[in-house]
């Protein structure tokens, strides 16, 4: 992830696509050639007018998609919001750190999809049910990466604070913040990618909407090329948001940035 | 040794004690007793002055600087800095760690580290112009937008000496300030700390483990010895200003002053 993290926002990377791109081919080939054949395992070709048809007049992939992308991105900005602000307190504050360790430990080892069930029954098959197990689900790459991070501050920043008398506040925001901000992204970015899986899983596993959801529907109306359709654009929708993510990042805070990729992270 | 060599330098003991160490004693918390670091520790630092602080390892001379920097707080005795007792890290007497590399955040041009300590304190113009002004003192004011970690460590730590110079202190704190640096580098930082400070008349305190150092930079060298560590001995070079690499290096009195030290360290004393 790293190498592409660097990658990114300067040349294309061309030989990357012409890989993907000759993949894509010897896939058509082999089914075209029946080398490779199941009922379940269309080529390329055939997803992509199955992917034309889905998004055509009354294909239904544009609102399902609106759907996920406007549920995972409200889940993911309330989980790390959360996560960073619990992530931060646990590290400065050693009261909060002993109180509440032993619970944060427990729960995030806890496999957030086997809440799945639970959370429908508690909260029905709502847009809410969805935006709880995402943001759940986001909550802890972002709370253990922020809190790591903080830990992971040279403490000699904390001395020159000292030495230009810097406040609270401002050691803060001037100091422990940015030099956890490469942490924190390696945390959002987690966050990001946990949260369009449960958010989708979920949508596969009783909610009434969105991608996850037209996923299951197009398996049961036997329709494979539509349901790869479906697959391919879940792990599409994962690079865009992540990419979307991280040029964000780099364009808000150049400096942390430029400290993530010189880091590798 | 001939009289153009101890030609008067502008050392300055006469002029005004900015720093004063009484009776200092550091005990850090180390099984149930706690560890003597530093005892009965008495300095005392004129207006304008170059002290060079030397000692062997484990003697306290990190502690004695954080002492002086006001980071740590001493067990006994006490310290005065400009008369005023120092009860924390204060703007007059700023300091310059060894470890360039984790001391500038990294996340911040060089100018913006540069003036980090003049934020909320000055007007942006100000703040602009002493940055300024700061990087052209040592040298960097081409590197103002780059990341400090893009830089040799030679010119971070001058990016570090920036930082210090922009709050205007009364004395400069140096922890190791040239460590980790190579010899050459060394050679020429050392010239530029002294152009700087006979620019600014800044008054310096350094701690070294580098003989040949102390005496090329300082007025005065106080030797650290011992466990716990106390100043054992004071030499005044008598060295004449500006020095030169290799001209100050081969007078006399360059070396007797290395000679002197050299025992001191080995014997805690002059044999």
């Amino acid at each position: 992830m790293g190498a592409w993290l660097k990658r990114g926002g300067r040349a294309a990377n061309w030989t990357g696509l012409a890989v993907v791109l000759a993949v894509l081919v010897i896939w058509q080939l082999l089914v075209t050639a029946k080398v490779v054949s199941y009922s379940s395992l269309p080529g390329p070709v055939e997803i992509w007018h199955g992917f034309r048809e889905l998004t055509g007049p009354d294909g239904g992939l544009a609102p399902a998609l609106e759907h996920t992308v406007r549920v995972v991105l409200t889940a993911w900005a309330i989980g790390t919001g959360t996560g960073c602000v619990i992530g931060l307190l646990l590290a400065l504050n050693q009261t909060v750190a002993s109180w509440a360790y032993a619970t944060v430990d427990l729960l995030r080892s806890l496999p957030v999809v086997a809440l799945i069930p639970i959370a429908i029954l508690v909260w029905g098959t709502g847009d809410t049910t969805e935006v709880i197990l995402g943001a759940y689900a986001a909550l802890w790459p972002m709370l253990i990466n922020t809190a790591g991070g903080v830990r992971g501050v040279p403490p000699r920043l904390y001395d020159v604070a000292r030495t230009m008398r810097m406040s609270r506040t401002a050691t803060l925001r001037k100091i422990v913040l940015p030099a956890t901000g490469a942490s924190m992204l390696v945390g959002a970015r987690l966050a990001l990618a946990t949260a369009l899986v449960v958010c989708v899983v979920s949508e596969m596993l009783g909610l009434q909407s969105g991608v996850g959801n037209q996923l299951v529907l197009e398996q049961s109306a036997m329709q494979p090329a539509r349901m790869w359709a479906y697959v391919l654009l879940v792990g599409v929708l994962g690079i865009v948001v992540n990419a979307g993510l991280v040029r964000t990042f780099r364009v808000v805070f150049p400096g942390v940035a430029a400290v993530a990729e010189r880091s590798g992270r | 040794m001939s009289e153009r060599l101890v030609a008067p330098s502008h050392t300055n003991t006469s002029g005004d004690v900015v720093f004063e160490l009484r009776d200092v004693g550091v005990k850090l918390p180390a099984g149930p007793a706690g560890r003597d670091i530093l005892r009965r520790v008495e300095v005392r630092v004129h207006a304008g002055e170059i002290v060079g602080i030397i000692g062997p390892s484990g003697t306290g001379k990190t502690t004695l600087l954080r002492v002086l920097s006001g980071l740590l707080p001493p067990t006994t005795g006490s310290i005065l800095l400009g008369g005023q007792p120092v009860t924390g890290p204060s703007r007059d007497a700023v300091t310059v760690f060894q470890d360039y590399a984790t001391a500038l955040l990294p996340w911040r041009t060089v100018a913006h580290n540069v003036g980090l300590p003049l934020e909320g304190r000055t007007s942006k113009a100000e703040r602009r112009e002493r940055v300024d002004r700061a990087l052209r003192i040592v040298g960097l004011a081409e590197c103002a937008a780059e990341y400090p970690w893009r830089l040799s460590g030679g010119m971070q730590q001058r990016v570090q000496i920036a930082r210090a110079l922009v709050v205007e202190p009364r004395v400069l704190l140096m922890d190791e300030p040239f460590g980790a640096l190579d010899a050459i580098t060394k050679g020429s930082l050392h010239d530029q700390l002294m152009d700087v400070q006979t620019a600014t008349g800044q008054t310096i305190v350094f701690i070294t483990h580098d003989v040949d150092e102390a005496v090329y930079l300082s007025d005065r060298v106080m030797v650290i010895h011992g466990s716990p560590g106390s100043i054992v001995h004071e030499v005044t070079t008598k060295l004449p200003r500006p020095r030169d690499q290799i001209a100050t290096r081969d007078l006399t009195r360059f070396h007797e002053v290395r000679h002197e030290l050299a025992e001191v360290l080995r014997y805690g004393r002059l044999a």
